[in-house]
């Protein structure tokens, strides 16, 4: 590995926020016309890193060498010029504009004061030809499906001259064919002699895609590999520090009564589309009961009905304790005992702009204790939230600092631990460990389990097949609106499941 | 009947229509580019007012309107950048601080009228000098048109023209194209290289020169007076055009006639008898009115979402 060219080295980088060192003298190198994998939690300084390369930041010390040549960026656009792109984890997207003003945006070809239209569209069709991207450059970029929106940014770095593409956490939005030709074009651009830098924390994508792997934790340098001689075992290993192995130890234990009882549940949307369609299960005490399903076959708006938050049409019964709450308020169903994760934890699950310990109380300000009488009772809300952050292993400077500042992973924990630390009766969980780092997966899948045994009926939903596996008790797969329950769920396999999500059917063995 | 056709077609209504649209669109096309980098502005009324009253004095001084004009735009320029300097660089409410320029100048040009002029409510004088009305040889043999479009005061034609250069610069251009960029979507415009504060400030420049020449037409356009709260929500006028128009100078300019030619019927229609009153609402009924149905057209686009 040390004779080969290496395009890019990053050397002895040192980056301090505050009190937290973000980026402890880490050496990264990267060599030329390969795919090199960044691996490493959430908070492990991945971020950091890539910023201070295409100098959204500034490190406190180091050096970078582009091509042999130590060099000083002097802005952002500086680091393009020499050839560094890179494709955000959020778009950095037009919506209203087409895609050719999208990718020329900043870039335009001239003539005179005017943009060279024709010169543009030409450059760029000649880019979609050469890396065989099937995109139409008239489209505007609204309607456009999210494996598009990457491959226009993907061609936007290229417009740019880009010989290094750092592409941040690509398939967290995809899907498995996204993911797929994603995967191809990465193929075909480094055929075409570009260096990929790959975040991301998924071990399985990182040892099919990558040649090159460095993982970082808390902002160290643990390990530098060849794809080809590691293993998901290894390189948990160096992410985290222990073996995590991703399953879970599930102990025996009693299940309880019926706790939350669905009859013919269906829901309509705001233009009268039916999106549950007679639905009929149930959930009983100490029982974890699994969704799974693909994106938009109705789990939503089942959650948003037995939570009370849907605007739909809503026929049925939703017996909670043999109780029918299909008309109850949020609060109502919140005071009864019934806790919510939200799938999407930045806009339904927290207050961004809200501190920790707002965030901590939220939903429970007036139900449980958290006031006096009509004012907020500081005392009990600091033991609360520090109990959390404690319990729950959330890595905070300050309970008064806003929740956008954490992580995704440290979010989430907090999130968990506000609804887990309450009396609950019933949890409803919706993709718990979207997007965090696997430690945070095991943590909050073993409270999950945790909860269960102490006698809590949890509803899981998740997009995550595995996790739906590995936890459940029951499995109901959800497709198209409807819910198909098999009698030995617990039997099937990855395979089998997958095909029901499809919408196939499996014979009884 | 005749006489209907004669109030909406006639060539004293487009007229008058073409004079009344010259401060709304000269504003709204101005506006349009500070619309499009995302920052909101209601100050128009008081760059428009302001402006106004320099141009007044600065044609009452000097006996040429153009110096009017120039110190009119200066006077833009100026209040667009103490707007600038408080949103862009302190980061204020950018409402809080066009209500307070508004009522601000209001009373600073009213202050100014008695301590310069030495009267209350209104100055009239020869001294300010209009801006001649031009004759152009070409349009006096076309019938009907030769009546709505010659002899007008050059401000007139700079606003008509303007309304294209504009709509060019803004779509045609790089600079419009980053623009528009930025009231998008910032960041992204960010990570393109664009400098952001440099693009909001042209633009706010833009928008002060224009409200600038849009207020210098008042006192200029014949008049020879200024008066205390001259511009009487024209500035608004402008401000709904450009929302209307989302920071398209085309569009923006259309709405800005249509409110000029619901002004220009009125004035015809004050003839008739019917209570002025009334009819001084009817450019703020039809704002109203325009504001709903553009509102509406998204409305009906909204449900649609959910049914991908």
């Amino acid at each position: 590995m040390d004779k080969e060219k290496f395009v890019l080295e990053m050397h002895n980088i040192n980056k301090k926020f505050k009190n937290l060192l973000a980026n402890d003298n880490i050496t990264f190198k990267v060599r030329s016309g390969t795919v090199h994998a960044l691996i490493g939690e959430n908070g492990a300084g991945k971020s950091t890193l890539m910023n201070i390369l295409t100098n959204i930041q500034s490190p406190d010390s180091g050096q970078v060498y582009l091509r042999g040549e130590q060099v000083n960026f002097k802005n952002p656009l500086d680091a393009v010029r020499h050839g560094i792109g890179m494709v955000y984890q959020e778009f950095m997207v037009f919506p209203e504009m087409t895609v050719l003003d999208n990718i020329i945006m900043g870039f335009e070809q001239k003539k005179g004061i005017f943009i060279d239209y024709k010169e543009s569209r030409r450059k760029v069709e000649e880019i979609c030809k050469k890396y065989e991207f099937n995109i139409s450059i008239d489209a505007k970029v609204d309607g456009l499906p999210v494996a598009a929106l990457q491959q226009v940014e993907i061609i936007k770095v290229l417009y740019r001259n880009a010989d290094i593409i750092i592409l941040d956490e690509p398939t967290s939005v995809l899907t498995p064919q996204g993911v797929e030709s994603l995967f191809h074009a990465i193929r075909f651009l480094v055929d075409q002699g570009k260096t990929i830098i790959l975040i991301t924390h998924k071990l399985k994508e990182v040892l099919e895609i990558a040649d090159d792997i460095t993982v970082l934790k808390n902002g160290r340098v643990t390990g530098t590999l060849l794809a080809k001689d590691t293993n998901e075992l290894e390189l948990a290993r160096l992410m985290v520090g222990r073996e995590v192995i991703l399953q879970v130890e599930k102990p025996e234990y009693n299940i309880g009564e019926i706790i939350l009882k669905i009859e013919n549940l269906s829901v309509k949307d705001s233009s009268r589309v039916e999106r549950v369609k007679n639905a009929s299960f149930h959930v009983q005490a100490g029982e974890i009961l699994g969704i799974s399903g693909v994106a938009g076959s109705g789990q939503t708006e089942l959650v948003e009905a037995l939570v009370g938050l849907s605007n739909g049409n809503i026929e049925g019964q939703i017996l909670f304790n043999g109780e029918n709450i299909i008309n109850e308020t949020v609060a109502k169903r919140r005071k009864l005992g019934i806790g919510y994760i939200a799938q999407d934890r930045s806009a339904v699950g927290t207050n961004k702009e809200g501190t920790i310990w707002e965030n901590a109380i939220m939903g429970y300000h007036r139900t449980k204790g958290f006031k006096t009488k009509h004012l907020l009772d500081y005392k009990d809300i600091n033991s609360f939230t520090n109990k959390i952050i404690k319990d729950y292993a959330v890595k905070v400077q300050a309970t008064e600092d806003k929740v956008k500042t954490l992580s995704g992973g440290n979010i989430q924990k907090l999130l968990v631990g506000r609804e887990f630390l309450q009396e609950q009766k019933l949890l409803i969980i919706e993709d718990p460990t979207r997007g965090i780092d696997i430690g945070s997966v095991e943590f909050i899948w073993n409270r999950i389990i945790q909860m269960a045994k102490e006698g809590v009926a949890v509803l899981l939903i998740s997009h995550e097949l595995n996790e739906v596996m590995q936890l459940s008790d029951r499995i109901l797969v959800m497709y198209n609106g409807s819910i198909i329950e098999h009698k030995n769920s617990r039997s099937l396999t990855e395979e089998q499941i997958g095909l029901m999500m499809l919408g196939g059917e499996i014979h009884e063995a | 009947m005749l006489t209907i056709i004669k109030i909406l077609f006639g060539t004293v209504t487009w007229s008058a229509t073409f004079r009344l649209s010259t401060p709304i669109i000269l504003t709204s096309v101005g506006g349009s580019f500070s619309k499009q980098t995302g920052t909101f502005c209601i100050a128009f009324e008081c760059f428009m007012l302001s402006a106004a009253f320099f141009a007044a004095w600065g044609s009452y001084l000097s006996g040429n309107p153009y110096i009017g004009a120039l110190l009119a735009i200066v006077a833009g320029v100026i209040l667009a950048a103490v707007f600038g300097v408080f949103v862009l660089h302190f980061n204020a409410n950018p409402m809080i601080v066009s209500i307070a320029l508004n009522f601000g100048s209001w009373a600073m040009t009213t202050l100014l009228l008695t301590k310069v002029f030495k009267v209350r409510g209104f100055f009239h004088s020869p001294k300010i000098v209009n801006f001649q009305s031009i004759d152009i040889p070409i349009l006096r043999t076309i019938p009907y048109i030769h009546k709505i479009l010659n002899n007008q005061i050059i401000l007139v034609y700079i606003a008509y023209i303007s309304i294209f250069i504009g709509a060019i610069i803004m779509y045609k251009t790089p600079f419009g194209l980053r623009l528009r960029g930025i009231g998008i979507n910032q960041v992204g415009a960010q990570t393109s290289g664009v400098n952001i504060l440099k693009y909001k400030w042209i633009a706010l420049i833009i928008m002060g020169v224009m409200s600038g020449l849009g207020g210098a037409y008042m006192p200029l356009s014949g008049l020879s007076m200024f008066s205390e709260n001259m511009t009487a929500g024209r500035g608004f006028l402008a401000f709904a055009a450009i929302l209307v128009g989302k920071g398209n100078p085309l569009k923006a300019a259309f709405i800005g006639i249509l409110f000029a030619y619901t002004n220009a019927i009125t004035l015809t229609l004050t003839s008739f008898g019917v209570p002025t009153q009334l009819l001084q609402m009817m450019p703020f009924v039809v704002v109203i009115l325009v504001l709903i149905i553009s509102s509406l057209k998204n409305f009906s686009k909204n449900p649609t979402i959910n049914n991908q």
